[in-house]
């Protein structure tokens, strides 16, 4: 890449060197009548120019060929750091904020790094191109090239305060396009297709997107506005120039001191040099601008990055996994709201505990901090005794399989959604499907596990029932076969029988596992040992089932709402498969 | 070509639509872009005549402020209508973007699911970000046919032979950029399916609500390595694109190089032999030169035109799609009016979503009373949503019809006929905009209905708790200041915009699946509340649910299977009675 980089600075800087001395030589032997002098220099410019001509264009291929990979690379690295960094930055607007514009500046090939690669090529050609045809200049009379240098300076001072001002308001005016766009990919949405007839949201969409359309507007007036009180400057400035050299030129010439042949090659090394030293000039500061986003994202990489190596000893490969809260705390960062409050919960190894509470009791926070996608704000999480920070990060989450409220289905075949890694051992992956009770819906499939879902990266890809989609989480969960399991509301789309089927399978698989459920479909408390109910981020009440119904308190209370239905209407469930009940 | 000239004309009508002063300004603009080269070939050379020859001062002087003051004013002239230019650009595209908004709001509901629609808007929409680039192109595709025409017109002062054989020269290199274009245009064909596999997994990567998965399965050493297939191949052919245009770029470098070189001789001949003076020489010469250049950029813009016309035609396309009929002949005058009871009634309904075989509802026979409480339930995929999706008129029967006392629904204007319905789908959406403006359904909510909304749900509190109130944004999509909701909390602003409507329909599809018990009792004890006196229509997979509604629908197989109050359901024995049970015997 330098090799190239270096290669195409002498060439490109000797093209326009060769097109304004080749014109005066031609017309210095014309005037000498000196016909194989013409000669010598046509063909002896025609080979060096084709030459450069040839190299220069073959170079830049070379150069953003090379590039263009490492621009890759970068968003590569990007979307690597997107995904395993640490879980709180995802919720955190700050970081997102960060992370958007990072993202947008490198997907866009002409800003950021990639804008400053590909200005890089033919700074330093121009920068020497420059200083050759400056070196023309003052061969002629100094003054003239101050002069010339003075005018010069000016226009970039006045486009550099114009790109300013752009550059201040370049948030402001992408932000009303984008504002503007969000109408149009909202309405162009089709999941909002059913409400905004509905409701005839149209309305709405087109008075908001109206008025971002007069903000987008106004500012791109105002950018207009500014960049022309600046043009008309720099053609004043550019008048005056022209003046002044060609004025100087032609004094010359009359005083005898230059030739015809002088008097071309100096017009035309003004006009050149006025051309590359603004060019060199706008690129200068476009890098100058840019580098602040390269700087932005080297930033954010360094505070986002998990350290490869913790130095934290692995998890014990033993059988029995007791997990304990002591006295846990947890608010969101920047947030004042305490979610967790001196919690205390033991969960011995093999337990499989129900919890339950309501909406923003905190079970999901819960959850995030088993797993360890945020710490504790306060207190301790023990495995078998010892501070889960104390294990390596990646060794203790690899004890733990969840199946989530909103988990997803990649754009996969059957296969890798459940494996989630190359090349799965086939006999555990048959395993995982046969136990998850997805076996006869694969086997309906012509091609089987290796079938494709959603149509995103696949045209023949299928989509799921909510049933399949659980029955696949479960065999993902399977297929980990992690000592503890966590299911966070996995029935909450089914219809009774689904639903009832997805209890059996969870009954008949978790083995002895230890288990977490959280549903709010209080039924299924009934497979579990105990049931944590969580309240005002306590724990309020801890027993079994009927321990705790016999105790008459919240849970009691909760799960009386729900049954009060059923419960009026005993008679006609006599005869219920009552034996199904643990 | 033709078909690019067709899309081209088309363009510039829209343009020309959205803005009627883009187009003549940027032809004057054009034109004092294309004409200033020529000042700056013929007064050097006059100025160089001058000295060789009488070397008069003052003609002297005047040429030389002749040659700036043309420059002058040529540079003010752009400048003037570029400024004017930049923003009526920029009003051409917002415009172009809402004609596309307001096409996708117009479109029937049944044709927005259609693969065919939904490929065609995705290709509109990036279509028209590339707007402009067109003009963009075509700008510069007039500028150069200006300063070629004028150039051509000097160029025959000096001999008519010359022309010829440099357009010859050039068209050589059009070749050339003729085989730019196609590897180009080969390249994209091939790296299309790569790039957007690659891009998905941006898109992935960022999108949070993977996040969980993501790190808990510890997969993104696997995400990385299905992505890497992907990048490696987009970057093998760029990699062959860029290396490939390179040699080809260069050879057409030295073409025009040749070119220039072969005049520069010429003319030399034609000094040395004293046929023309120093200051034609030089005129020639860089008449030549730009002769070439702005050949080869014409060229160049106008390949480039005839590609990017393609991205004209989806937009073209989707903006020509049919709307929804307005005003069929066969509508009748029809509204709302206040204690006319409404009774719907399905006739023998068939339905089959378009371009699939199979009848996902069959023979659908159902009268809905007014003020009736009705539950739908049955498994999932029975039919039970797309049966309201008929009842909205989202889509219609394949077979059958719909009546609402008595009149075909499809005969009644749509504006008119959905002010009878509030719906809460399932998968219902919320705008980036305030809270407000969600319940209201518009831009200028009633503060005294808002009021009531509110305190009929009771959504009071969650409201005192935004730092906003009902100003507050929903999600950080349009406001820094906005905030994400819970699923429940969604869920009662949707039910507070279908109680703000107030229609005498309400329609509830699993509205409770993201609720805790508590929060389930409490919709269903409002939502009996907001639907007194109103027919009310439920889907639910909570059977509790359904025991106090009058009548209870059982869909199984696109088919109603039972249809009655819950106990004689429960008697029966069917399908009813066997979900009830396996839901009720745990509360037992």
């Amino acid at each position: 890449m330098f090799l190239s980089m270096a290669l195409y600075t002498v060439f490109f800087s000797l093209t326009p060197m060769i097109a304004i001395y080749v014109p005066k030589l031609v017309i210095d032997s014309v005037q000498r009548a000196n016909w194989q002098s013409i000669l010598i220099i046509l063909v002896g410019g025609f080979v060096l120019s084709a030459f450069c001509a040839y190299m220069t264009e073959y170079l830049r291929g070379n150069y953003r060929m090379r590039f263009n990979a490492v621009r890759y690379k970068l968003i590569e690295e990007l979307n690597f750091t997107t995904m395993t960094m640490p879980y709180p930055f995802t919720e955190d607007a700050k970081i997102l904020d960060q992370l958007s514009i990072i993202t947008r500046t490198l997907l866009n090939p002409h800003v950021g790094a990639g804008g400053i690669m590909e200005r890089l090529l033919s700074i330093f050609g121009s920068i020497v191109g420059v200083v050759g045809m400056i070196a023309v200049i003052s061969s002629l009379n100094i003054w003239v090239l101050l002069t010339l240098l003075a005018t010069i300076l000016l226009t970039y001072y006045l486009s550099l305060r114009a790109g300013r001002f752009e550059e201040r308001n370049r948030e402001a005016y992408s932000g009303a396009f984008r504002r503007h766009d969000y109408t149009t990919r909202t309405a162009a949405d089709f999941r909002f297709g059913k409400d905004i007839r509905l409701y005839q949201l149209g309305g709405l969409l087109k008075a908001k997107q109206k008025e971002v359309a007069q903000n987008a507007l106004a500012i791109s007036r105002s950018i207009a506005d500014k960049r022309y009180s600046n043009e008309m400057g720099i053609a004043l400035i550019s008048l005056l120039r022209d003046l002044l050299i060609y004025g100087y030129i032609t004094y010359r010439f009359l005083q005898g001191n230059l030739s015809a042949g002088d008097f071309f090659l100096y017009a035309g090394a003004a006009t050149t040099v006025v051309i590359w030293l603004s060019n060199t000039m706008r690129d200068l500061s476009f890098i100058q601008v840019q580098s602040s986003y390269v700087r932005k994202y080297q930033a954010f990489l360094s505070e986002v990055r998990i350290p490869e190596n913790s130095g934290l000893p692995a998890t014990p490969h033993q059988s029995g996994f007791d997990i304990e809260f002591r006295d846990v705390s947890f608010r969101y960062p920047e947030s004042d709201k305490v979610i967790l409050e001196h919690l205390n919960l033991k969960i011995p190894s093999g337990e499989r505990l129900a919890l339950v509470g309501e909406n923003g009791a905190g079970k999901t926070t819960l959850v995030k901090l088993l797993t360890r996608l945020y710490d504790p704000t306060e207190g301790q999480i023990l495995l078998n005794g010892r501070d889960i920070r104390d294990y390596d990060y990646n060794s203790y989450q690899d004890l733990i399989s969840t199946i989530l409220q909103d988990a997803k289905l990649f754009p996969f075949t059957l296969a890798e959604n459940i494996a989630l890694e190359k090349d799965p051992p086939p006999q555990r992956l048959a395993e995982a499907i046969e136990k998850s009770g997805l076996k006869p819906f694969i086997d309906s499939l012509d091609a089987g596990a290796d079938t494709w879902l959603l149509k995103i990266l696949n045209e023949n890809g299928i989509d799921l029932s909510g049933g399949q989609r659980q029955k696949l989480f479960l065999a993902r969960a399977l297929y980990e076969d992690r000592p503890f399991i966590i299911l966070d509301e996995p029935t909450a789309a089914l219809d009774p029988l689904a639903e009832y089927e997805m209890y059996q399978s969870f009954d008949r698989t978790i083995e002895n596992k230890s288990a977490i459920y959280i549903s709010h479909r209080l039924s299924s408390t009934q497979f579990c040992d105990q049931v944590a109910f969580l309240e005002n981020g306590r724990i309020t009440e801890y027993g079994t089932h009927e321990s705790l119904l016999a105790r008459g308190g919240s849970y009691a209370s909760l799960f009386e709402i729900q049954a009060l239905y059923y419960r009026d209407n005993k008679p006609s469930t006599e005869g219920g498969p009552d034996g199904e009940k643990r | 070509m033709e078909k690019s000239a067709k899309l081209l004309l088309y363009f510039l009508k829209i343009i020309n639509r959205y803005s009627k002063v883009f187009l003549p300004v940027s032809i004057v603009i054009a034109l004092v872009q294309g004409l200033s080269p020529l000042v700056n070939i013929i007064v050097p050379k006059l100025i160089i005549d001058e000295l060789m020859g009488a070397r008069d001062l003052q003609k002297l002087m005047l040429l030389v402020l002749i040659l700036g003051g043309a420059n002058l004013i040529l540079k003010v002239i752009e400048t003037i209508l570029t400024r004017t230019k930049t923003y009526e650009l920029d009003k051409v595209q917002l415009c172009s973007s809402e004609g596309l908004a307001d096409k996708c709001i117009r479109l029937p509901y049944e044709d927005i699911e259609k693969k065919s629609v939904l490929d065609l808007k995705e290709r509109a929409l990036q279509g028209s970000y590339n707007f402009y680039e067109v003009i963009e192109l075509i700008g510069v595709a007039a500028r150069s046919a200006i300063t070629l025409v004028s150039l051509i017109v000097l160029l025959f002062t000096f001999n008519g032979w010359l022309i010829p054989i440099l357009t010859g020269l050039t068209l050589l290199n059009s070749i050339v950029y003729k085989r730019i274009s196609d590897l180009r245009y080969q390249d994209s064909v091939i790296s299309i399916p790569m790039n957007r596999g690659f891009s998905y997994y941006g898109t992935l990567a960022s999108d949070f609500s993977f996040g969980k998965d993501i790190r808990l399965s510890h997969c993104a050493d696997f995400l990385q390595h299905k992505a890497s297939k992907y990048l490696n191949e987009v970057v093998r052919i760029s990699s062959k694109e860029y290396t490939e245009i390179g040699k080809m770029q260069g050879l057409a470098n030295i073409n025009m190089q040749f070119q220039s070189f072969l005049v520069y001789g010429w003319l030399a001949w034609q000094a040395f032999n004293g046929l023309i003076t120093i200051g034609d020489f030089t005129m020639y010469g860089s008449a030549a030169r730009q002769f070439a250049q702005a050949l080869t950029a014409l060229i160049d813009s106008l390949i480039g035109i005839n590609g990017l016309t393609m991205q004209i035609e989806p937009y073209r396309d989707f903006i020509a799609l049919p709307e929804a009929a307005k005003n069929s002949a066969n509508e009748i005058q029809w509204s709302l009016k206040e204690n006319v009871p409404l009774t719907f009634r399905f006739d023998h309904v068939w339905f089959r979503y378009p371009d699939t075989d199979q009848d996902v509802l069959q023979d659908i026979n159902i009268e809905i009373h007014d003020q009736e409480k009705l539950s739908i339930v049955g498994l999932n995929g029975a039919g039970k949503t797309t049966f309201i999706k008929l009842l909205c008129r989202l889509y219609q029967p394949t077979q059958g019809a719909i009546t609402l006392n008595g009149v075909d629904i499809n005969r009644i204007p749509l504006d008119d006929y959905l002010k009878v319905l509030s719906v809460v789908f399932q998968d219902f959406q919320l705008l980036g905009y305030s809270v407000g403006m969600n319940i209201a359904a518009s831009a200028t909510p009633d503060p005294d209905r808002l009021d009531h909304v509110v305190n009929f749900l009771g959504i009071k509190q969650i409201l005192e708790e935004l730092p906003n109130g009902l100003d507050t944004s929903v999600d950080r999509a349009l406001d820094k200041q906005g905030v994400t909701f819970s699923g429940g909390q969604m869920q009662k602003f949707a039910i507070a915009r279908a109680l703000y409507k107030d229609a005498p329909v309400t329609i509830l599809d699993e509205p409770t699946s993201a609720l805790d018990p508590r929060g389930e009792y409490e919709v269903y004890r409002n939502f009996n509340r907001l639907a007194q006196g109103k027919t009310a229509i439920y889907i639910s997979h909570r059977l509790s649910s359904t025991r106090f509604t009058d009548r209870i629908a059982v869909f199984q197989d696109g088919r109603i299977v039972e249809l009655g109050k819950h106990d004689e359901l429960i008697a029966d024995g069917k399908l009813y009675a066997e979900m009830y049970a396996k839901q009720a015997q745990y509360y037992l």
